[in-house]
């Protein structure tokens, strides 16, 4: 008889719970309360024993995936004929786990990402596999903890915003004559220029004191297949554009392979966000708590400026930068603002220590 | 005060073959009854979470052995050995873990409300500490109506730093009330160590500020819990109550079935692990009486049969109905 293994409820949170490692192959016997599989829930990683013994036949969810409570994750073919326990089948057995909504998932039918992900259901609706009607989405571990952090940020950080706008030319110029950099390195080298005359931007608010930022660092939030993270460049000012620009992009491919130590969130004094890739002229971004400020960059466009008595035409980006008021005032972010500007309009040669 | 903690238990002939063989039941009960629901919890059909107690089934066993049935015993959290050991079937507290009907608390109590009154057990006190002050309460009763009765009070170490253990106590002791304060000392509150809450090194010790006598005892040596609760009953009986028992023992599970203990020292984990109860007892009176090995495996196929029926019952009773809602809840029923 074939035993379906439900994921357990050992969260402390409803949240998902994820698949470390399998600790028996398919095919190999397994017995009754030995380790099956390792589990890490939004607490501690820890071994679940077997509810059955027999033969491990499937398993269901790979490692590094996780599942819903309740959810089927493996299948053991029960082979003992005495009377000791063993599960019962689900048509028996009275749930008291959440069910979700989904058709329960025979192995062959599997598909490929979580199925309470809104981005899995998202695909299997467009493949015609499941039935349009909208039902509920349950997040996962990593969108669970982004929505609280967010929510306390939005929350009890009083932020106020400075717009203001910059001469892209000379980004525009150098990404001309050097190898390909990713527009955030600009700014990045720019901020951490800019903080070394206004080091108060570098300080987090703590329970009514300022306390200075742990670390020499600038974020840039990116969004890899649909999930937010902030890479951290360290000791910006150590380095040249172009090596910034080779740190970000080497921390967003080791994100995209699923290399859980990159996703880790560590602390930096501001984080520079970019939307002018999706067409955004100027947006106000929330702070990382833990952060003074955020700068959220528009799209680079042509606009009509005077210049020297002169009308010219001129490619410049929207800068919105979101400041903790408890961390800084007005006038003393005005001015930081101001040389962020200034640093990003004077970049210097790449190849000339930038 | 402080003691030696073996890993052979001596067995004279004064202990009963029936006694003996009594506790290995018990014992062996309470370790395959938890090991079971485990399971169940593990497989989704058991609601809630549950605080379980493998490792710790010589002092359950061993205090509700040197009691009388008309003895009262409270429990805590983590109350699952407690009742077997006072009395209750598997099938009355499987029913209850379920939530049926028929349970010991008509399914409305759960693991950590679990009792029976008819057997001298209080429905379990989940609240840290909050049985303690309520033993007093009890022990007070059986003094004033002159009766013969004592309290056992289990609770942790944790429980000690509590505002009511020092009330609960004080009270019992000013009083000479009837009570055996069972402070089974796992070594961690949750997951704190005793050590960073506790300066004295012994729990015992504190019987001295309330002018009670206090004794550590080798909590996993199911004969010396069992000896020692018997001297502390008789004291109390005698009017020279209360006695404050400290037992030394281990959890070898997490706080609560969500928890994998990783706090525990691995070292730490060894020791104690060596000095299993069961095993300890087990070998012990294999090696010291004419008590065979088939024998006691007679007694763990039994256990667990008893307890796969007592599952198969559960699993099939009736759950308490809308109408059973506002019954039990005050000492009067509402008349709708």
């Amino acid at each position: 008889m074939d035993i379906q293994i439900k994921m357990p409820d050992l969260a402390t949170t409803e949240s998902e719970i994820k698949i470390v490692r399998w600790l028996v192959e398919i095919g190999k016997p397994v017995k009754l309360g030995q380790s099956l599989v390792e589990i890490e829930t939004d607490k501690a990683t820890m071994d679940v024993e077997s509810i059955a013994a027999g033969t491990l036949t499937a398993i269901l969810v790979g490692e590094d995936e996780t599942a819903a409570v309740g959810q089927v994750i493996a299948v053991i073919e029960n082979t003992e004929q005495s009377d000791r326990p063993t599960a019962p089948t689900l048509s028996t057995a009275p749930a008291f786990v959440p069910t979700s909504s989904e058709k329960s998932i025979s192995p062959a039918r599997r598909p490929s990402a979580p199925a309470t992900s809104m981005f899995a259901r998202n695909k299997m609706a467009r493949q015609g596999d499941t039935p349009a009607a909208p039902s509920e989405v349950v997040l996962s571990i990593t969108e669970r903890e982004l929505a609280s952090r967010l929510q306390k940020s939005k929350q009890t950080i009083p932020h106020f915003y400075l717009k203001t706008s910059a001469n892209a030319e000379r980004m525009i110029d150098l990404r001309r004559t050097g190898q390909k950099i990713v527009w955030d390195a600009f700014f990045v080298v720019a901020i951490a220029r800019a903080l070394q005359e206004y080091s108060r931007m570098a300080y987090m608010y703590d329970e009514g004191r300022l306390t200075p930022v742990s670390a020499n660092a600038i974020g840039v939030a990116v969004d890899i297949d649909n999930a937010l993270y902030v890479v951290v460049v360290s000791n910006p000012l150590s380095q040249t554009v172009q090596q910034v620009s080779q740190q970000i992009t080497e921390k967003v491919e080791r994100i995209r392979q699923g290399d859980t130590a990159a996703k880790k969130l560590v602390p930096a004094a501001i984080t520079v966000t970019n939307l002018g890739a999706e067409n955004i002229e100027s947006f106000a971004a929330i702070i990382n708590p833990g952060e003074s400020a955020i700068l959220a960059i528009g799209k680079i466009a042509p606009v009509v400026v005077p210049v020297d008595q002169n009308i010219v035409i001129q490619q410049r980006v929207q800068l919105t930068l979101s400041v903790d008021h408890r961390v800084a005032n007005g006038k003393y972010a005005a001015k930081f603002l101001s040389k962020v500007v200034t640093e990003i309009e004077s970049l210097q040669e790449v190849s000339d220590g930038y | 005060m402080d003691i030696e903690l073996t890993d052979s238990i001596q067995i004279t002939d004064d202990y009963s073959r029936t006694l003996l063989m009594d506790l290995y039941d018990k014992m062996v009960l309470c370790r395959q009854f938890e090991d079971r629901v485990k399971l169940l919890f593990l497989e989704g059909t058991m609601p809630g979470t549950i605080h379980q107690s493998q490792g710790q089934e010589a002092t359950a066993v061993g205090v509700c052995a040197a009691l009388g049935k008309d003895d009262y015993i409270t429990s805590t959290h983590r109350p699952h050995a407690h009742a077997l050991a006072k009395g209750l079937t598997p099938e009355e507290m499987m029913l209850e873990l379920f939530g049926r009907a028929t349970g010991c608390c008509k399914g409305k109590g759960g693991s950590m409300h679990i009792g029976n009154m008819d057997k001298g057990m209080v429905p379990a006190i989940a609240i840290v500490g909050g049985g303690i002050p309520l033993a007093t309460g009890m022990a007070l009763t059986f003094k004033m109506r002159q009766q013969d009765q004592v309290v056992a009070c289990f609770f942790g170490e944790g429980a000690t730093n509590e505002g009511a253990f020092h009330e609960g106590v004080n009270l019992a002791s000013i009083w000479s009330l009837p009570v055996i304060f069972v402070c089974e000392n796992n070594l961690y509150g949750a997951s704190t160590a005793i050590s960073k809450t506790t300066r004295v090194p012994r729990v015992s010790q504190r019987a001295a500020s309330y002018g009670i006598r206090g004794e550590t005892i080798d909590g996993n040596n199911v004969l010396k819990v069992y000896e020692a609760t018997r001297r502390a009953a008789e004291e109390c009986r005698n009017g020279q109550g209360p006695v404050l028992l400290e037992m030394l023992t281990y959890r070898r599970v997490g706080h609560s079935r969500r928890d994998p203990a990783h706090y525990q020292d691995k070292s730490e984990q060894a020791f104690w692990f060596a000095r299993d109860p069961i095993e300890m007892f087990k070998n012990s009176i294999l090696s010291s009486r004419d008590i065979t090995a088939a024998e006691l495996e007679a007694i763990e196929a039994r256990v667990a049969q008893t307890i796969e029926d007592a599952i198969r019952v559960a699993r099939e009773a009736p759950f308490p109905t809308e109408d059973d809602l506002t019954y039990d809840v005050f000492s009067m029923e509402l008349k709708s």
